[in-house]
């Protein structure tokens, strides 16, 4: 057997796998958005584009988009740059570091659902306590009723997603820091680099492969968001919140339209591979994979 | 005072000290004062966790909650808990474990192959990998519950392990493919010469060295597979933690505080379980962006 | 046994007669329910098993979400012989044949005759086609404070929407309350609220044929005009459009808000959760002098049943679902009493073992009067009309923003209706 082969053979269990469980859904799901399927035991029938015309069509998607567009690039920000904060901070020799590890973990194994309902509870203008905090501080004058408002409104759906997440991109970002040998970071003071010097010269450059897969990771789960808005505002007020994610629950669980839904579903994938490659862009690096 | 003697760099260092500890206060904040809210309304009656203020530390203090799940008691709202968060934490955990066995075995050998070998299609699969967390779950839950019906694996654990595999292999294969490149190439060729076997190698040479990336892309994923809501509500009844918690929010009857307690419980094995490991997590996930 | 003879046994025994085993067709039965008192669904079940001899398993559950899991199975093939099910769902699970219909079972006509007839519509369709049996019922109610109220100077509850919106401005002008006005206007709740509004004020929203006549009668924009003066004028809590149990209970509970308009159950919640102000709410008819919306949720058979099977799942879902072969509200006495949810038979609220369970707050003269004169229009359990849901969500929210005035507003719904009601 060739190392090519071998290499096959070692790889093809989890290949098998992920078809199996990926693959043949993801290709139904394709196949669906090309076809009316009926719920009861009637034989889908072709429909060519037709799925697709009806989501585009409907005024609600391109609001969506827009709102998964923005949501998206508040949670990756949010998430990506706490995560890079919090990273830095717990790499310095600071006493308390290891209480400070463990708390890291926290938001992270906090499910997503219980984060949700947990945050829309803690800025509620009566029984929560972030009013009362910024009350007490100075910062707001009167009980803010802060999912009334639809800015707030999604601003406060994306915070509650990513005090999940930061977690999880923070202890990326802390591995990656780990690696980086203390001598070029010594050579550098030497030199006389201010701390930001040093940071744009040595630190950014060395975890930025580490940033590219944490932004991918975090593009996609903020196009996929569901569960934590649908717990705070069921997309609302209004349609303040509606992510395309929540359309489509609607095309596939209230309007049961599978062939809608499928489309939507396809949409919602070509949406994120397109964000990935336009925030890969943007940190300008050409293959975010070969880490 | 001694500082008149002090010099410029030293009071410097002491106000950059002084920063990155207010800092950390910051980030503890973050983390904490949104679980604060939960950790103490698992501690109140119902009729205290909605006091309008809220109420900082319980004032009369319960340990209704945690009693009545501990012990299968009705809870302080009337929730029937019964045993059925202890049951469910259990299955949680057998979930989580099985699926960080599943995904060392396929995801440790196809890292490998990517990492080792250039076959046909590697890089290919490799990008898939990625891309097949793009699949909604919500579009593709229907094809998941036929399949697994067919296979008599709904509401098992076994079940949901296959399905936990979609969307947690590429998440270890990303992170085990890093930690290999990070291994030298001499390793393996050292223990051919030697007179191993290829495979022989992988198990003898590699599998030790590569322990703390096993265990980091192992937290990661049993984290992943911990919080999960929608496979779980859809695919069984209310089997792992995630569902049982959503059923406390009821329609008729108001069950925040024992959401709460139960929510606290289901964030201390995670977390315990970080703790013990979390050396191997950064070291691990640390290796695996070395070059 | 002798006279006690349930139905599966004569079932039976005359299967028995025929020469048939009747064991032949029996089978464990599957019940889906969901998560409200688990440990009480099971030993109704055990206590069904033990007097007719059948066996019965439990699935439960959680009620964020059901719809989907419920959906899910149903698609995939997995079809349960009993079912909890969302009255909005009830359409869409008849026309793709996921439930058995009723009528061939022997004694449902007596049990669909011993509804209030306001009730009916929700378990039988304009064809007559009986596709479920009450799980429980509710009517909407006004929820007040009735300090508030009369501090402010009024010596009841609110009887029109013009004195609401009075109530509450005067409320909120002495500085009594600021946000007088609680409702739960989260995006798929609020056709609730319109369907509740445009009965009370004696609106007929469909007709027979399901077309939205609402927007032929000129009242309709004027309940449109009332619902966005409450909201733009700030009388209504301002997180009104994404409250749920928690805010509403606590702002209720504590003294926050002066009203709450919704069913009839949660009066029994505030007072369990109990506050500062929960002794001084009361419940009250809706203003208007219309009909009172009738809402609740429903248990429905699955598809799969024949011959004993068939027999036992009818004599669970009767037992369940109402008076037990003794005529004892035997299941339904339990819901009262953790939480003060009904069924809608005259019956039940005359049964005195009833009338003990509900707690002294509890105005059974009020509740039974609005049930007589309850009703929900038929269009509700058509399978179009969960779209139509989404569709009010958003018509009434761009009201409600400024985007469109309220005769747009109903127009706009109408023609909304028309369009998902052609398919």
């Amino acid at each position: 057997m060739s190392d090519r082969q071998f290499g096959l053979v070692l790889a093809l269990p989890a290949i098998i796998s992920l078809v199996l469980v990926v693959g043949i859904p993801g290709i139904q799901t394709l196949i669906y958005s090309f076809q009316r399927v009926p719920l009861s035991d009637d034989p889908a029938t072709f429909v060519g584009t037709d799925n697709y015309g009806k989501v585009l069509g409907d005024e609600s998607f391109v609001e969506s988009l827009v709102v998964t567009l923005q949501y998206t690039a508040g949670y990756v920000l949010l998430a990506t740059v706490l995560g890079l904060l919090f990273a830095l901070l717990l790499d310095q020799p600071l006493r308390g570091r290891g209480i400070a590890r463990a708390l890291l973990i926290i938001p992270w194994a906090t499910p997503v659902i219980i984060a949700g309902v947990m945050w829309k509870w803690l800025i509620d203008p009566q029984v929560g306590g972030l009013n009362a905090v910024l009350f007490e501080i100075g910062v707001i004058e009167d009980y803010k009723p802060f999912l009334a408002d639809r800015e707030w409104a999604l601003v406060f759906t994306i915070l509650a997603a990513a005090w999940h997440q930061a977690s999880f991109s923070a202890l990326l970002f802390l591995a990656s820091l780990q690696t980086l040998p203390n001598e070029i970071v010594e050579a550098a003071k030497v030199d006389g680099a201010t701390a930001w010097q040093r940071f744009r010269g040595v630190v950014f450059p060395w975890i930025r492969p580490m940033l590219l897969v944490v932004v991918v990771i975090n593009v996609i789960y903020g196009v996929l968001q569901f569960d934590t808005v649908w717990v705070m505002t069921q997309g609302g007020p209004g349609d303040a919140t509606t992510l395309l994610p929540i359309l489509l629950y609607r095309q596939l669980f209230i309007f049961s339209d599978i062939g809608a839904g499928s489309a939507l579903a396809v949409m919602l994938g070509v949406v994120a591979v397109l964000v990935s490659s336009i925030a890969l862009i943007l940190l300008g690096r050409d293959d975010p994979l070969q880490a | 005072m001694a500082s008149r003697t002090l010099s410029r760099p030293v009071l410097r260092k002491r106000a950059v000290t002084a920063l990155l500890y207010a800092a950390l206060v910051l980030f503890a904040v973050w983390v904490l004062f949104p679980f604060w809210f939960l950790v103490n309304s698992s501690f109140m009656t119902p009729a205290e966790a909605v006091a309008v203020p809220p109420h900082w530390i319980p004032e009369e203090p319960t340990l209704g909650n945690y009693s009545a799940i501990l012990a299968g008691q009705v809870a302080p709202g009337g929730a029937q808990v019964g045993l059925r968060v202890l049951t469910a934490l259990g299955e949680s955990f057998a979930v989580g474990i099985l699926t960080v066995v599943a995904n060392l075995a396929l995801g440790g050998t196809a890292a490998y192959s990517m990492s080792r070998f250039r076959f046909r299609g590697s890089r290919l699969s490799y990008f898939s990998v990625l891309f097949a967390r793009l699949v909604p779950p919500i579009a593709i839950v229907a094809a998941f519950f036929v399949a697994l019906r067919d296979l008599g694996l709904i509401n098992s654990r076994y079940g949901l392990v296959v399905v936990y595999i979609s969307f947690t292999l590429p998440i270890t294969i990303l992170v085990l493919k890093n930690y290999f490149d990070g291994l030298p190439r001499e390793l393996d060729e050292a223990a051919l010469v030697d007179g191993a076997s290829r495979l022989q190698a992988l198990w003898y040479v590699i599998r030790p060295i590569a322990r703390p990336g096993f265990i980091a892309a192992a937290c990661l994923v049993f984290l992943e597979s911990w919080g999960e809501f929608f496979y779980a509500l859809t695919l069984t009844n209310q089997l792992t933690i995630p569902p049982v918690l959503a059923g406390f929010r009821g329609f008729f009857q108001f069950n925040w505080t024992t959401l709460a307690a139960a929510t606290v419980l289901a964030v201390v094995p995670p977390v315990l379980l970080a703790l013990v490991f979390q050396r191997y997590v950064v070291r691990g996930l640390a290796q695996g962006v070395a070059k | 046994m002798g006279l006690g003879l349930s139905l599966p046994a004569a079932a039976a025994l005359l299967a028995a007669c025929s020469g048939e085993d009747p064991e032949a067709t029996r089978r464990t039965l599957r019940f889906v329910g969901w998560d409200f008192l688990p440990d009480t669904i099971q030993t109704h079940l055990d206590t069904w098993a033990a007097v007719s001899g059948g066996t019965v398993e439990l699935e439960v559950l959680p009620v964020t979400g059901y719809p989907a899991a419920i959906q899910t199975r149903f698609r995939g093939g997995d079809r349960p012989d009993l079912f909890y099910n969302f009255t909005y769902l009830l359409g869409q699970f008849l026309e793709n044949g996921w439930n058995r219909t009723l009528n061939d079972l022997p004694g449902v006509e007596e049990r669909i005759d011993a509804l209030y007839p306001g009730a009916r519509s929700r378990f039988v369709t304009a064809d007559g086609q009986i596709t479920s049996l009450p799980y429980f019922s509710a009517v909407f109610m006004n929820h007040y404070n009735a300090a508030m109220v009369e501090q402010a100077g009024f010596s009841g509850p609110p009887q029109t929407l013009q004195e609401y919106y009075d109530q509450c401005a005067k409320i909120k002008a002495d500085g009594i309350s600021d946000a007088p006005y609680e409702s739960s206007w989260l995006n798929e709740r609020i056709e609730e609220y319109l369907m509740a509004t445009l009965l009370g004020e004696g609106i007929t929203p469909f007709d027979d044929a399901a077309q939205p006549v609402f927007a032929d009668d000129p009242r309709s924009v004027d309940v449109l005009e009332w619902w966005r003066a409450m909201y733009q004028d700030g009388l209504t809590s301002p997180t009104i459009l994404t409250d749920d149990n928690p805010e509403l209970i606590g702002g209720m509970t504590q003294g926050t808000f002066a009203f709450y308009a919704g069913h009839d159950y949660w009066l029994k919640i505030f007072n369990d959760v109990g506050g500062p102000a929960a002794a001084d709410l009361r419940m009250a008819p809706m203003p208007g002098a219309g009909q009172t919306l009738l809402a609740g949720e429903v248990v429905q058979m699955g598809p799969d049943l024949e011959g004993t099977a068939l027999n036992d799942a009818w004599d669970l879902l009767k037992f369940y679902t109402g008076a037990d072969n003794d005529g004892n509200f035997t299941v339904p006495l339990t819901w009262v009493e953790a939480a003060a949810l009904a069924v809608p038979y005259p019956s039940f609220f005359e049964d005195p073992a009833i009338q003990a369970a509900y707690p002294d707050y509890y105005d059974l003269g009020v509740i039974t009067s609005e049930y007589d004169r309850a009703g929900t229009p038929a269009a509700r359990a058509l399978s179009w009309y969960q779209g139509f849901q989404v569709k009010v969500g958003e018509r009434v929210n761009d009201m409600l923003a400024g985007d469109a005035t309220p005769a747009e507003t109903v127009a706009n719904m109408a023609d909304d209706a028309v369009e998902l009601a052609a398919g």
